[in-house]
């Protein structure tokens, strides 16, 4: 029967393969709404690196592989934010920090921050991990646009400080 | 009788990926799963292919479980039982199939001659008794005459229908 538990073990192997595709996909959108032709080449080898790691990480399992699902949507939000912002500058790739670019990256960063702070992890690692996935989309959409990543990054810790803040302070009134 | 442990905890370990929680689920799980196709097959041969179709199922989704459903046992025992009957389906429409392999290929000798022969007399005298329309269908279906050109679904109600009617012939002159 080790015949048996091999081919079980190999179907379980699988079965986490397929479900880790869904995240890998997930990848896909923020490659074709990232900066466009202009980095496309970039772009495509660094979507294709972020969606084999996500994909990894989830078939992987554990802290890191609940980490995806957060990490994605949080990175959603943060990556809206210098797209966004480069709509509102009217720019096509490179925004070069208009005020306006910056607060929306400063917001898209606040509202990730916001949500990871809330998600509700069982272990530390989970958090690091989400983050870095987070940035890993978030670098999708500033590949071209330096300032804006470190808009995003101020933005994405005040949104998580301040969170966890307001919880510590609900939790101590409570 | 010994207690059924509990492999919820291995369970959702497995499905959060942690790999050393394999053995307990595996070494729980199969035994139940194969007793359970056993049962359900009413202990035929077939039971054990089914039954280790059914576990590779089982561990295929196993990435799917998690605290909201439950215990494990009853979710792999569902899981089990749902294949189980889908396989036995399977076997059970398999049956039916025209024969293949040793049987089309062989040399038959004077006997098998003359058996065929007569075989093939009885289902002409089946086909006799069908409608041309079914006669069409069982033959497309054989690869013997152009398919007719309706959808899938379609060809596959009217050969169902078609099927019953020659059985229906058939037990009527052969018992």
């Amino acid at each position: 029967m080790d015949d048996l538990r091999r081919r079980a073990r190999r179907a379980y192997e699988r079965g986490r393969v397929r479900a880790a595709l869904p995240a890998t996909a997930a990848v896909l959108p923020f490659v074709v709404l990232g900066p466009g032709l202009a980095h496309a080449v970039p772009l495509a080898l660094f979507g294709l690196a972020l969606a084999l790691g996500v994909g990894w990480l989830h078939w992987r399992g554990g802290a890191a592989g609940r980490a995806v699902w957060p990490g994605l949507w949080a990175g959603a939000l943060a990556f809206s934010g210098p797209r966004v912002g480069a709509a509102v500058s009217m720019v096509e790739a490179d925004c070069g920090l208009t005020p306006a670019c910056v607060a929306c990256c400063s917001l898209g960063g606040v509202a990730a921050g916001v949500l990871l702070a809330t998600w509700r992890r069982t272990a530390p690692a989970e958090l690091v991990w989400a983050l870095s996935i987070c940035s890993g989309v978030t670098a999708l959409a500033c590949l071209p646009l330096g300032g804006a990543a470190l808009a995003v990054a101020v933005g994405s810790a005040a949104g998580v400080s301040g969170s966890r803040e307001v919880v510590r302070l609900a939790r101590v009134r409570s | 009788m010994a207690p059924i442990p509990d492999v919820t905890d291995d369970l959702l370990r497995l499905a959060d990926g942690d790999r050393s929680a394999f053995e307990p689920v595996y070494a729980v799980a199969w035994p139940r799963v194969r007793a359970l196709a056993r049962r359900m097959t009413g202990g035929s041969e077939l039971a054990d292919d089914i039954a280790q179709q059914a576990l590779l199922k089982v561990f295929e989704r196993a990435s799917d479980f998690d605290a909201t459903q439950g215990r494990a046992l009853p979710w792999i025992l569902g899981i089990a039982a749902w294949e189980v009957r889908t396989l036995r389906r399977r076997h059970a429409r398999s049956r039916e199939e025209p024969l293949t392999g040793e049987w089309a290929h062989s040399a038959p000798g004077p006997d098998d001659q003359l058996d065929h022969a007569r075989l093939v007399q009885a289902v002409q005298d089946a086909l006799g008794e069908l409608s041309p329309a079914d006669v069409h269908t069982l033959l497309a279906a054989a690869g013997l005459r152009d398919r007719p050109p309706v959808s899938g679904g379609t060809f596959r109600k009217r050969l169902q229908r078609a099927r019953t009617r020659l059985r229906a012939a058939w037990k009527g002159s052969h018992g």
